[in-house]
């Protein structure tokens, strides 16, 4: 049975209750994700309709499988972690639906880069890196974590992430300079 | 070639990636969470949507019976008294205007206010279009990303991005980049005060207020790290404003920001989409979550009330322009839009939801017998008898991408102001 939440209530003790079964709880921590997750979707996969059911099946993924989490102050690195094999998921459904020989020419991805400027390099070479690159420039520079919070939420050593943003930074300057 | 990559460049280009607040899709991950089980997956807990969905369409039509069953009956639709009045609305073109001041009629394109730079429909693109009480001014926010930034082209853009103030009596622009010292800095959230003097808005995560004619900023208080949409509003005398900080408290704050008052705090709930009431007495917003819902308060932090039928799954919720009445977006997958009087009664929905449409927050016009609407497919006008009608379409770019008009706003026309 649930229970309405006492104020302030943290995170970890609404995962708590969440894992126990409580919609409330649970409703309430997708409350508190939804737009984090939803938006490093949508700047990782480029599009807000892949968006919407990578994050839809994230959130159900972890509903159904929160019993199975130990350790609840490390929901957010599970949380990051299932959003991106989703998306790796995604982006490979992706390559192969447009290597499927139809012998007509594929419509455009809607890429809102390539749309709105007409002048997307940098836009093209982010669609070159894989999931992990994508998601730790997302966390680092569209949601302004530093590297404490950013290993947190991988559930990762602060060095470790350290390491991880700078190749991903190279591999996205790599992938640019291919480009030009 | 060896390139250089600054953080800025990343943020911007990540930050167009990024989808807007998907309000509907986070009602649909509620619903569904509602519905699913939290065991180990069976063949029906691996294929939740089809199941699910078949479930809240039947729970959502024995809901609706229900609310009928239990009394709420439509009101009658207030006599549609309008106030001369144009539509603007931003559309990847520039920001269009229509002249609406007879919306039983056609709407006339006006003129492109802000026209696309190099003839092209490609930018700049505009945000939180909003307009000063008496019609004159209208302020945006544009941003933009460029690749390599190297082409005369992707250079004019790159200096139009920034905070921008229209003087429609003069035809005059105003450019503002308060604190930005990179080629392109975000400026979020930007709104214009009523008396047209001042700007506010998020950056770097703070919230701040510009003096236009002194162009001095004041830092007003801390930001939520994902700006939300309306997360600050001013006062109708211009004389304060309301804001959320960390999703759940609700401040008042006056317009230097010496004298900052918490109305409400909503614990462990978020707390999102503040609006001042006509009179400028009163702040409702709402409260997500399974106990949450409309609420309203005083901006002293007295006289607290909960409205509506719809709970924590309400957003956008304003008042006519008489406060009579009040107008909200349901964040569901069958949700759509409602009107209610302001007391909570009478609730009934305006507008259903249509599969896919993806609603955007409905803004009342001027006189307060019409609301207009964003969704996927186009700009749309409904009146309060629920005829709806599109009014601008949705564009196609050259690369197929579609661009829906976004961010309508009602420009009062007063004797100052006005549309040729």
């Amino acid at each position: 049975m649930s229970h309405v939440a006492a104020a302030g209530e943290s995170l970890e003790s609404l995962v708590i209750r969440a894992r126990k079964g409580d919609r409330d709880a649970f409703a309430s921590v997708v409350e508190r994700r939804f737009g984090a997750v939803f938006r490093t979707a949508t700047a990782m996969l480029g599009n807000d309709a892949d968006a919407r059911d990578v994050v839809q099946d994230v959130f159900l993924k972890a509903w159904q499988h929160l019993p199975g989490l130990r350790d609840a102050a490390r929901f957010d690195a599970w949380l990051n972690q299932m959003l991106r094999n989703r998306c790796r998921d995604s982006l490979r459904q992706r390559r192969r639906a447009r290597e499927i020989p139809l012998g007509i020419e594929d419509p455009p991805a809607p890429d809102l880069i390539g749309g709105v400027a007409g002048t997307s390099d940098l836009n093209t070479a982010f669609e070159r890196l894989d999931a992990a690159q994508r998601q730790i420039l997302v966390m680092h520079h569209l949601h302004s974590l530093p590297l404490g919070d950013l290993a947190r939420q991988l559930g990762i050593p602060v060095g470790t992430a350290k390491w991880r943003l700078f190749m991903a930074r190279r591999a996205l300057v790599r992938a640019l300079e291919d480009a030009q | 070639m060896k390139r250089n990559i600054s953080n800025e460049e990343i943020a911007t280009m990540l930050r167009h990636r990024a989808g807007d607040r998907d309000d509907q899709a986070l009602g649909e991950v509620l619903r569904l969470v509602g519905t699913t089980p939290q065991e180990k997956p069976t063949w029906a807990a691996r294929r939740p949507p089809i199941r699910a969905l078949i479930l809240v369409t039947l729970l959502a039509i024995a809901g609706i019976g229900g609310a009928v069953l239990l009394g709420f009956r439509p009101k009658p639709p207030p006599d549609a008294t309008l106030l001369p009045a144009s539509l603007s609305y931003s559309d990847g073109c520039g920001v269009m205007r229509l002249d609406a001041s007879d919306l039983s009629g056609p709407l006339r394109p006006v003129d492109a206010m802000v026209p696309p730079l190099n003839g092209g429909c490609s930018w700049p693109i505009a945000y939180d279009l909003s307009w000063s009480g008496d019609g004159r001014f209208l302020a945006y926010s544009s941003s933009f990303f460029c690749g390599g930034c190297g082409s005369p082209r992707a250079q004019q853009a790159v200096r139009h991005s920034g905070m921008w103030v229209v003087d429609t009596d003069t035809g005059h622009r105003f450019q503002f980049r308060p604190g930005c010292e990179t080629p392109v800095c975000i400026y979020e959230s930007v709104v214009i005060s009523p008396d047209g003097g001042s700007l506010a808005f998020v950056y770097a995560s703070r919230y701040w207020v510009l003096d236009i004619a002194a162009n001095r900023t004041v830092e007003l208080a801390e930001a939520p790290r994902v700006p939300v949409a309306a997360a600050i509003v001013w006062s109708p005398d211009s004389a304060r404003l309301a804001l959320v900080q960390n999703d759940t408290t609700l401040s008042v704050i006056s317009a230097d920001g010496t004298a900052k008052t918490t109305v409400f705090d909503a614990g462990v709930d978020r707390l999102r989409d503040p609006a001042w009431s006509p009179d400028g007495q009163r702040i409702i917003f709402v409260v997500t979550g399974s106990s949450g819902g409309i609420r309203t308060i005083r901006y002293d932090g007295s006289g607290l009330s909960r409205i509506g039928p719809v709970g924590g799954l309400a957003a956008y919720p304003t008042w006519s322009p008489d406060g009579q009445s009040v107008a909200f977006l349901e964040r569901a997958p069958d949700g759509g839009i409602w009107v209610m009087s302001s007391d909570g009664s009478h609730a009934r929905e305006l507008y259903p939801h249509r599969a896919g449409a993806s609603l955007s927050a409905p803004v009342w016009a001027p006189g307060g017998g019409y609301l207009a609407f964003a969704r996927r497919d186009g700009l749309y006008l409904i009146s309060l008898d629920g005829t709806s009608r599109r009014l601008a379409p949705q564009l196609q770019f050259s690369g197929g991408f579609p661009w829906n008009p976004r961010t309508p706003a009602w420009q009062p026309l007063s004797a100052s102001g006005g549309a040729e």
